[in-house]
């Protein structure tokens, strides 16, 4: 259209180069598709989806308050209403009637009042006349006016003064005329004003609730209108109250591309209720699948469809009291998701399985978006983002506020944990000493590492230990052909054990393929095994006197009476379920034994008696078994030789075949290293010839100082040359396999973890992902010989058909089988997506899967190397939960979880209790038993005239009463009556269980209650102290939970009822390892440091010891603190009260205040004759006295009271003294000073026993001090009356 | 098989060694039984399945040893090297688990009804408390039936203190020091629920010292004296079953369901063998 430059220009015409007409129409067109479109998208933007929702929320909102207000106007509300209208008339019209008495008496009242006021009227002026007075005496004092003048005018202001009072004094009775007046006239409207208020009271709520509900739901025309009005469009930016929810969280940051922006959740615009609770915390609309669609049938059935439920879990979640608000945490922090979308779409909901995801591309019109980086995380994996700020994942699995939150990341961590991977997959939980995450590193493993680490503040030590059993002295232990035949397949020589599987996983090869892959990893295995033999170290291993004979059936006692089996299981003692150690039922077969007696092993002998000699950091303890003479007093016992005779005498060794190496294996491999490493083909192949290489192994750097020789020569002598080539393909294989990770071995020790990191494997660009063939793999295989399915995607068609068939619910499936099958067809379809799930999935079930037809054109040596764990797929989808969580991706600081100084402690220590296995033997919460109680038959604890108040009064602090009711009731028929009971739970310990001989009516449990526990509130109230019995019939049982941990004492329970204490339980649990029930309010915790470094002897009941644990310091320190901060209790020091000097000073002035004690006597030196008197050393050593012996098999003797000082706190030693069995039901300790046994020690402050328990204690915990000031002490109350009858009873 | 070892056990009157009934009853061998209809004992179960009109009866015998045992030694010989020996060891303390009589009666033996039978007497617990007396680092008597709701006192005859612990089922336990020479008993409880089995009662100082109570809800039991002999009053007629219990007797129960028919108003008397091969003596 222009012209060029040069051209001469034109003047300007009227001709212009548009046309005018046609531009109008242009105009006029554009104006009415512009219109249009702004119309259409007026239209769209009023039918988002968040609108429909928040129209249907408002109604669900007003047929919820019009519920409320029809249950709130029950019948009993209308007569009660009704019946106060009519009293208020009443009570108006009787008003009417004294109308006249009224008006007399407010006038009454008016005269009195303007009298009163009058009067203060006068007050005032008198009161300014006297401060008059009193200014010009005081200008008389200053201009020192001579005493006559000064005199006159004091006079002057004395009479003011005077005035003022009389004045004062009249005000004074005309108000109280007034007061009196007023208060008659208040009778008279006194009742009406009642009524009015009561009235108003009962009509409040009702009125409120009717408020609320106009608002929403408007029945004047007027609001209706102004209501829909503010729907319309742009006027709907105005406030209206439809309107997107917003929350806005900028220090939650995230990063979308690569900037890091503020969190905007927009979810609450649909989920409007998600934090909506009622009065009592529980959800206001309970998420459910009500039967129609109307909000009437919702309200009606309590249950609620998404988007308009509560969170499911209130407690934690949403809710303002609740740990995560969603004003400060928003929602995709946990749920990611994008959160400022408002329709499902681009919420990015993700769904749980193929065939939601199939349902909601119908309902929704939902499709799987790449492109945004944060999807929602599936319901499956809903707890995996609660690590990202949860770093010691330990309170998500145990927390006393709110129990198991994530029990399955909980269960990943713990799995993981368990198994070891991070020996090869570091899980580093620090940037720079700034924590990312969970931190599973392995602990440093040499010396110079830890001090290297110390010395430098920005580095934190790991803290794993190796999960497998040290390595470096297995020349002692077992042989080279159990070592092959163990590590080629683990679990054929031990279904139950952890380690993984490395060899013969060849399903994925073809047969020829397969064959070759077997001789090679025979090759493999020999390498391995002459290996660990060649460098096994050399240590002394303990052996029994030599003249000991052991014997095996004492052994076998003994080892289920030690605490062996608290770990482990032995298929000679059945019975417990312990797998926290290995199942050794089968270590006969693989131990070495003596050569010159086959029936004994000093191996194992030693590995029993000071496990750490083998192995120094293993979590075996030290069970203490020394040598002991047996109660006969002749019989010497050495335990760990009986037991080591148990366990071999139960079977001859295993034989086992070393594999067969083939000269042209060994030498491929050799070669296949020897080219890998820097020789060329032609080279390897001279080596391997001439047995020369060329380097003396001094020079040799790496595993090819095997096959070098000292000085340089060739080793001609074929079979050193075999072992030493053996030799190097052993160490090539156990560098190329990581041994390491999970075992100690000598030369090892610095070796680097093989696999990949996964400390943000969460996020790991999914296009790094190796998937190659696994498609194909799943295509054909993938599914354990024997299954059913010929594959993996045949399973999956066929679940995903049965679960458009309507799944479990309509007997498609058992309810297990759709989440297992749900599972697989979710990952599956997660690997045909290539995401990370899938392959972290297939990973774990079948790791060597992914080489499918990849070996072709691999070398041997880069075939895939992950091992096969035994687990199971659920176990594979808790892994993969808590990995896919691994995001290093912290939020700021006040976001990541940061628990206060007793709650990290807490947490710290639970996590010493897992790795300890504490609880294996001690209860740390008791079983809780669920029953229907017949409250008639519920006898309230009866304090008697034994009992102390006192005493009482301390154990309600120490154990308050918790209601054992739960609210809910149960029907169940009771000798053909049917009976609705009230549901309570208990805490307790079994003490009878029925006995299924008798009739079933007589078939009872009784129960030892822990705790105290009122049945009903109120006056009707029963109350059951601790150390009740409770016989709750079989008939009503309806829930044992058992308790935390003690699994082994329970077990040791009842086989010593068996065994030793002829059916008495109690006996049989004095005997076994304590339940550790508030054990922080016991002992004194820089003791419990002490006694967890070095465990010394404390019960002499007990038939095992407390044993030694490989423990640091810092971990004993961390334990002991955990007792005191789960109890609520000071740590880590505790004041001795009754140590203290004024403490003691007061109580002796008190006692002889009181006329317990004679002016000249001491207070601690009669607690001292207290404590040594002819009781507590009936049953303990004390005060240089030793327990005396009658017979050795039955005698219950009490623990050295010499302790008590360090070990106990003062509280509770008080509270023993008042009622042992309050505390610990199952005690033999007796209540030795009952309140009503004034004869005990008469002399002693008088024979009071309130005081005997007090001195008792006070002596106890000044132990020291009086064995020093005063010493052995032994007191004698004085002779009882001589009897007086003979014994009654009537025996013959 | 239970009824078969009733039948045997009623109307054979021989030994059925071996025909053993679960919870360990052995059938006695010697059983002289004057039954007025043995006929019908087939269907007895348990211990209240039939009763007649009519004049209460008695039941009475004596429980026999069966085979030899020696006397048992002293539990504790007279100045022998135990706790407070100078209370405890003043005298022989005998060894209670075994007390034989005359012609080999078994003292000790507990013989009760598991549960109240139809139309018996109410139990009437005495207002006056039973006096559970010790003497010497013994309990008197070792073995009682005892009514619930009656207050047991404890007493000691002993210038030593002592410790009454008490091993119920279903009652609440008692672990209460009691003071020297207290024979006021200021050590008191009641039993408010029948036990099944007689329970043990220990003292924990001095640990031989043992005793067995059983509270009953209804008044049909007793222990037999020192010659093995028992009588239990006033039982309604018709079928019983009967518990009887030894703390010696492997598995306690002599018998477990031993079945009774006690006719109108006269007194059914038995003998009770106890085999030596049942005695397991811990």
């Amino acid at each position: 259209m222009g012209e060029s430059p040069g051209q001469s220009l034109m003047p300007a015409t009227d001709n212009y180069s548009w046309n005018q007409k046609t531009l109008n129409i242009v105009f006029a067109v554009s104006s009415v598709v512009l219109l249009f479109a702004v119309i259409v998208m007026m239209r769209q933007d009023q039918a988002d989806e968040w609108k429909g929702y928040q129209r249907t929320n408002f109604e669900l909102d007003a047929t919820v308050r019009e519920a409320d207000l029809r249950d709130l106007k029950s019948d009993s509300f209308l007569a009660q209403q009704e019946e106060l209208i009519g009293k208020v008339n009443e009570s108006q019209v009787a008003l009417d009637a004294k109308k006249a008495e009224q008006a007399a008496l407010f006038s009454e009242q008016d005269t009195l009042q303007r009298s009163v006021e009058a009067l203060e009227i006068e007050l005032k002026f008198k009161n300014s006349d006297r401060d008059e007075a009193r200014a010009n005496y005081d200008l008389g004092v200053r201009d020192a006016l001579p005493e006559d003048q000064a005199l006159v005018r004091f006079e002057e202001f004395k009479k003011r003064q005077a005035d003022c009072d009389e004045t004062k004094t009249r005000v004074d009775e005309a108000k109280d005329l007034l007061a009196a007046k007023t208060a008659e006239v208040k009778t008279i409207t006194a009742d009406h004003d009642a009524l009015v208020a009561q009235l108003e009271k009962l009509n409040f709520e009702a009125e409120r609730i009717q408020a609320s509900i106009e608002k929403i739901k408007p029945t004047s025309l007027v609001s209706s209108w102004k209501r829909a009005m503010m729907e319309l469009p742009i006027i709907d930016g105005f406030n209206s109250h439809l309107r997107i929810v917003q929350d806005w969280m900028p220090r939650l940051s995230q990063t979308l591309g690569m900037a890091e922006i503020a969190r905007f959740d927009r979810c609450r615009s649909c989920h409007l209720n998600i934090d909506k609770t009622l009065a009592d915390g529980s959800a206001a609309f309970p998420e459910g699948h009500p039967s129609a669609t109307d909000v009437k049938t919702w309200v009606k059935e309590k249950q609620f469809p998404q988007p308009f439920s509560t969170h499911p879990n209130t407690a934690l979640f949403c809710t303002a009291s609740s740990p995560h608000p969603v004003a400060k945490f928003g929602c995709t922090i946990c749920h990611d998701g994008q959160g400022s979308g408002t329709s499902f779409g681009n919420a990015e909901h993700t769904p749980d399985n193929p065939i939601l995801s199939h349902e909601w591309a119908g309902e929704y019109g939902y499709h799987p978006n790449h492109f945004w980086e944060y999807p929602m995380q599936p319901s499956r994996f809903a707890e995996s983002t609660c690590i990202k700020c949860h770093h010691s994942v330990t309170e998500l699995g145990v927390n006393p506020k709110f129990g198991a939150s994530a029990p399955k990341v909980h269960k990943g961590y713990t799995l993981i944990q368990k198994y070891g991977c991070f020996g090869c997959h570091e899980i580093q939980g620090y940037d720079g000493g700034v924590a990312i995450g969970p931190d599973m590193r392995l602990e440093p493993q040499t010396p110079e590492e830890v001090a290297r680490i110390e010395a430098d503040p920005t580095q934190i030590a790991g803290k794993m230990r190796k999960v497998g059993p040290s390595l470096r002295h297995i020349a002692v232990k077992t042989t080279g052909s159990w070592i092959q035949h163990w590590t080629e397949v683990p679990t054929r020589f031990r279904p139950t054990t952890k380690m993984p599987q490395f060899f013969a996983l060849n399903d994925h090869l073809g047969a020829e393929d397969a064959a070759h892959t077997k001789q090679l990893e025979g090759v493999e295995l020999a390498g391995i095994s002459a290996v660990l033999l060649g460098t096994s170290e050399p240590i002394d291993l303990l052996k029994p006197a030599a003249d000991y004979v052991a014997s095996a059936e004492r052994g076998k006692q003994l080892f289920s009476e030690r605490g062996c089996l608290a770990c482990h299981q032995h298929a000679a003692v059945p019975g417990n379920a312990a797998d926290f150690g290995p199942n050794i039922s089968d270590i006969h077969l693989k131990t070495k034994r003596n050569a010159e007696n086959p029936g004994f092993s000093d191996w194992l002998y030693t590995w029993i008696r000071e496990p750490s000699r083998y192995h120094k950091r293993t979590k075996m303890p030290n069970l203490y078994l020394d040598v002991y003479t047996d109660v006969d007093g002749v019989t010497t016992i050495d335990p760990a030789a009986d037991m080591t005779a148990f366990l071999l005498s139960q079977g001859d060794p295993g034989q086992y075949e070393d594999v067969v190496v083939t000269d042209e294996e060994l030498n491929s491999l050799v070669s296949l290293y020897l080219t890998k490493s820097r020789f060329s083909k032609a080279a390897a192949e001279s080596i391997i010839e001439s047995g020369a290489f060329p380097q003396k192994s001094a020079d040799v750097v790496g595993d090819e100082k095997s096959l070098a020789s000292e000085d340089g020569q060739a080793i001609l002598d074929p079979a050193t040359w075999k072992a030493k080539k053996l030799e190097y393909v052993g160490r090539k294989t156990i560098a190329r396999y990581g041994c390491y990770a999970c075992h100690d071995m000598p030369g090892y020790e610095l070796a680097r973890p093989i696999g990949v990191a996964l400390h943000d494997w969460g996020r790991k660009d999914t296009s790094k992902l190796g998937f190659e063939h696994i498609e194909e793999f799943l295509h054909h295989h993938g599914e354990a010989p024997g299954s059913e399915f010929k594959s993996t995607m045949e399973r999956v068609a066929v679940a995903n058909e049965k679960m458009k068939a309507g799944g479990a619910e309509k007997g498609q499936f058992t309810e297990a089988e759709e989440v297992s099958e749900m599972s697989a067809s979710f990952f599956l379809d997660s690997i045909q997506h290539h995401g990370r799930p899938g392959f972290a999935w297939q990973k774990l079930r079948a790791p060597r899967s992914y080489d499918y037809e990849k070996t072709e054109t691999k070398g041997y040596d880069e075939r895939l190397r992950m091992p096969k764990f035994p687990l199971k797929e659920e176990e594979i989808e808790a892994i993969a939960t808590f990995v896919l969580g691994l995001v290093a991706d912290p939020p700021a600081d006040e976001y990541v979880y940061n628990p206060g100084e007793a709650d990290k402690t807490r947490i710290e220590g639970e996590m010493l209790l897992a790795k300890y296995n504490c609880t294996a033997c001690h209860m740390v919460d008791l079983p809780e038993v669920t029953f229907a109680a017949n409250l008639s038959d519920i006898t309230a604890t009866e304090m008697g005239a034994a009992d102390h108040e006192k005493g009482l009064e301390m154990l309600l602090k120490f154990r308050p009463p918790r209601q054992a009711l739960t609210g809910d009731f149960h029907k169940l028929i009771i000798e053909e009556e049917k009976m609705s009971l009230p549901v309570a739970t208990v805490k307790g310990l079994v003490a009878s269980r029925p006995d299924m001989e008798e009739d079933p009516e007589f078939r009872e449990y009784g129960f030892d209650l822990w705790e105290t526990v009122d049945f009903g509130a109120g006056e009707e109230a029963k109350r059951l102290l601790p150390g009740s019995r409770l016989i709750v019939p079989d008939a009503q049982m309806l829930n044992y939970k058992a308790g935390r941990g003690g699994g082994f004492a329970e077990w040791l329970v009842e086989s010593l009822m068996e065994s030793k204490t002829g059916g008495n339980r109690s006996l049989a649990w004095q005997a076994s390892p304590p339940p550790l029930i508030q054990e922080g309010a016991k002992v004194q915790t820089p003791w419990l440091y002490q006694f967890l470094l070095e465990p010394t002897k404390i019960r002499y009941t007990t038939v095992l010891r407390m044993p030694r644990f490989n423990m640091s310091e810092a971990e004993a320190k961390t334990l002991a603190n955990y007792f005191a901060a789960a109890d609520g209790e000071k740590f880590p020091y505790q004041e001795n009260l009754p140590a203290d000097a004024d403490y003691l000073a007061n109580t002796q002035m008190a006692m002889q205040e009181a006329g317990l004690l004679a002016a000249d006597q001491s207070y601690l030196h009669e607690s001292w004759k207290t404590l040594n008197g002819p009781l507590c050393a009936k049953c303990h050593s004390l005060g240089g006295k030793k327990f005396k012996v009658s017979d050795p098999a039955k005698d219950i003797q009490g623990p050295n009271l010499n302790v008590v000082q360090n070990r106990l706190r003062a509280d509770w030693v008080k509270l023993w003294l008042y009622k042992p069995t309050w505390i610990t039901p199952y005690t033999s300790m007796p209540v030795n000073y009952p309140k009503n046994n004034t004869t005990q020690f008469p002399d002693l402050f008088h024979g009071d026993p309130e005081s005997h328990v007090n001195a008792t204690r006070d002596a106890l915990l000044n132990y020291t001090r009086l064995m020093e000031d005063i010493g052995q002490t032994s007191y004698a109350p004085p002779a009882a009356d001589a009897p007086k009858a003979d014994a009654a009873g009537g025996e013959d | 098989m239970k009824r078969f070892c009733n039948l045997t056990l009623l109307l054979m009157s021989v030994g059925a060694a071996g025909c053993s009934q679960s919870g360990g009853a052995h059938v006695v061998p010697t059983v002289t039984f004057v039954a007025a209809d043995a006929g019908e004992t087939a269907e007895v179960e348990s211990s209240t399945d039939s009763v007649v009109m009519g004049e209460p009866g008695s039941f009475n015998g004596k429980v026999v040893f069966v085979g030899t045992q020696a006397a048992l030694p002293p539990l504790i010989a007279m100045e022998a090297d135990v706790k407070d020996k100078e209370v405890c060891a003043a005298v022989d303390v005998p060894d209670e688990r075994l007390v034989l009589g005359e012609s080999n009666g078994v003292a000790n033996v507990f013989i009760y009804l598991a549960k109240a039978p139809k139309g018996g007497k109410e139990l009437v617990a005495p207002e006056e408390p039973y006096m559970f007396d010790q003497k010497n680092c013994r309990f008197l008597p070792h073995c009682v039936v005892l009514p619930i709701g009656q207050t047991v006192k404890v007493l000691s005859d002993d210038t030593v203190a002592h410790n009454t612990h008490t091993y119920p089922n279903k009652n609440q336990s008692v672990n209460s020091g009691v003071a020297p020479g207290d024979r006021e008993g200021k050590l008191e409880f009641v039993y408010r629920k029948a036990e099944a089995q007689p329970l043990s009662v220990k003292c924990d100082y001095h640990t031989w010292m043992t005793a067995y109570h059983l509270p009953l809800d209804h008044p049909y039991g007793a222990v037999t004296d020192a010659n093995g002999g028992f009588t239990i009053p006033d039982l309604p007629p018709g079928k019983h079953t009967f518990v009887v219990w030894h703390e010696a007797a492997d598995g306690n129960f002599v018998e477990r369901k031993l079945a009774v028919e006690i006719a109108s108003g006269v007194a059914t008397t038995m003998e009770i063998g106890f085999p030596a091969e049942k005695l397991k003596l811990k």
